[in-house]
């Protein structure tokens, strides 16, 4: 699931390409896709699908016939994932529907409210809501940056 | 003596009806009757065999013909062939006229396609142009697959040689897979790619994964 929240992902693009023997469906342009309270908005979205067996002794036809359950998604260009609480972005971002995984890279921004985490790869679990930040590099300046924004106690000017 | 003979033989001699002219006359009319019927019953086996020649060889097969205002339709026609891959199709139709301007083009009513990627394809009304074996559907295009998806647009032009179906007119579809509404699609490799272009939106419902438990 994109969300907490189980139910049909809905997906809106400018074109869709469905290629059946590869069980696999590519939206290109403006892709928006949302299930429940979250979203994704990418360039491009990779759909791919369990393969179905045919029954014993018959052959797949027709359009979707050898398709099963959603696998995986993979948001490449710019991609946005949000939620009701947490935004995120990053280059490249992969959904992982067995172990129910975000996994988004490339220059990732992550905001909450108004705090700002900065790192190369972020890991959502979806089910847990659990978010985690990392960096490739252990140098000075490249590693996990945040910017946590505290409120100020009353009183104080 | 011989007179009352003869009159004897008159009275027990059957009585000749006709004269010899109205015999003869009789007899050629018999001729000319025979002569006509022979003729009608060549001229009708001949109509007849002739039309059943024409369907065979334009690989149309008609129950019957109406030559109404000059234009053959034929009932419940069907068209057979082998597209690219030498899968077959038949193309059925209540009813088909061949169009004036064009003798390549035959104008369908209720035309539908029983072909293997798209499985049956059917419509209100239809062009199959012989020439380049397409087929172009109008109004209610219906195209349903064995795997349940089923597709709905107003156009689609089949390449039945190519295993290919254009549409350019909005479709709505429905299956297993989900839900999809697009500006036009287009079917290639023999179905396994569909390309759906223009305000697309899907709705997948994501089925739960096999645990295999």
């Amino acid at each position: 699931q994109l969300s907490g929240q189980s139910g049909p992902i809905q997906i809106e693009a400018d074109t869709l390409e469905f290629l059946d023997k590869q069980s696999k469906a590519i939206y290109m342009g403006n892709v928006d896709a949302i299930q429940g309270d979250a979203r994704i908005r990418t360039d491009k979205l990779t759909i791919l699908f369990e393969e179905k067996q045919p029954a014993e002794g018959q052959a797949n036809s027709g359009i979707g016939s050898g398709v099963g359950a959603v696998k995986q998604l993979v948001a490449e260009g710019s991609v946005f994932y949000m939620t009701p609480n947490e935004q995120a972005k990053g280059n490249r971002g992969v959904y992982n529907y067995q172990n129910d995984t975000i996994v988004l890279t490339g220059d990732v921004i992550v905001t909450r409210g108004e705090n700002v985490i900065v790192g190369d790869r972020l890991v959502i679990e979806v089910g847990s809501g659990k978010s985690t930040v990392s960096a490739n590099s252990k140098k000075k300046g490249e590693r996990v940056r945040t910017v946590l924004v505290t409120e100020e106690a009353d009183g104080e000017e | 003596m011989s007179a009352i003979a003869a009159t004897q033989e008159d009275f027990w001699a059957p009585k000749r009806r006709l004269s010899l002219e109205q015999a003869r006359k009789r007899s050629d009319l018999v001729r000319f009757l025979r002569m006509l019927f022979t003729t009608i019953a060549a001229i009708s086996a001949g109509v007849m065999i002739g039309s059943l020649a024409y369907s065979v060889i334009s690989g149309e097969t008609a129950s019957t013909i109406d030559a109404g205002d000059n234009m053959v339709t034929m009932q419940n026609p069907r068209f057979s062939g082998r597209d690219a891959t030498g899968q077959p199709y038949v193309i059925t139709a209540s009813s088909a006229k061949r169009n004036g301007a064009n003798p390549a083009i035959v104008e369908l009513v209720s035309p539908s396609l029983d072909e293997s990627i798209t499985g049956t394809v059917s419509a209100p009304r239809g062009e199959f142009d012989q020439a380049t074996q397409q087929l172009e559907l109008f109004d209610d295009v219906i195209m349903t697959d064995s795997s349940g998806m089923r597709f709905s647009t107003t156009h689609a032009r089949l390449f039945v040689q190519e295993n290919r179906v254009v549409g350019v007119q909005p479709l709505t579809g429905e299956g297993p897979i989900g839900k999809i509404r697009a500006d036009s699609y287009e079917i290639l490799d023999g179905g396994d790619r569909v390309i759906f272009k223009g305000n697309v939106w899907t709705e997948l419902e994501p089925s739960e994964p096999d645990t295999g438990e």
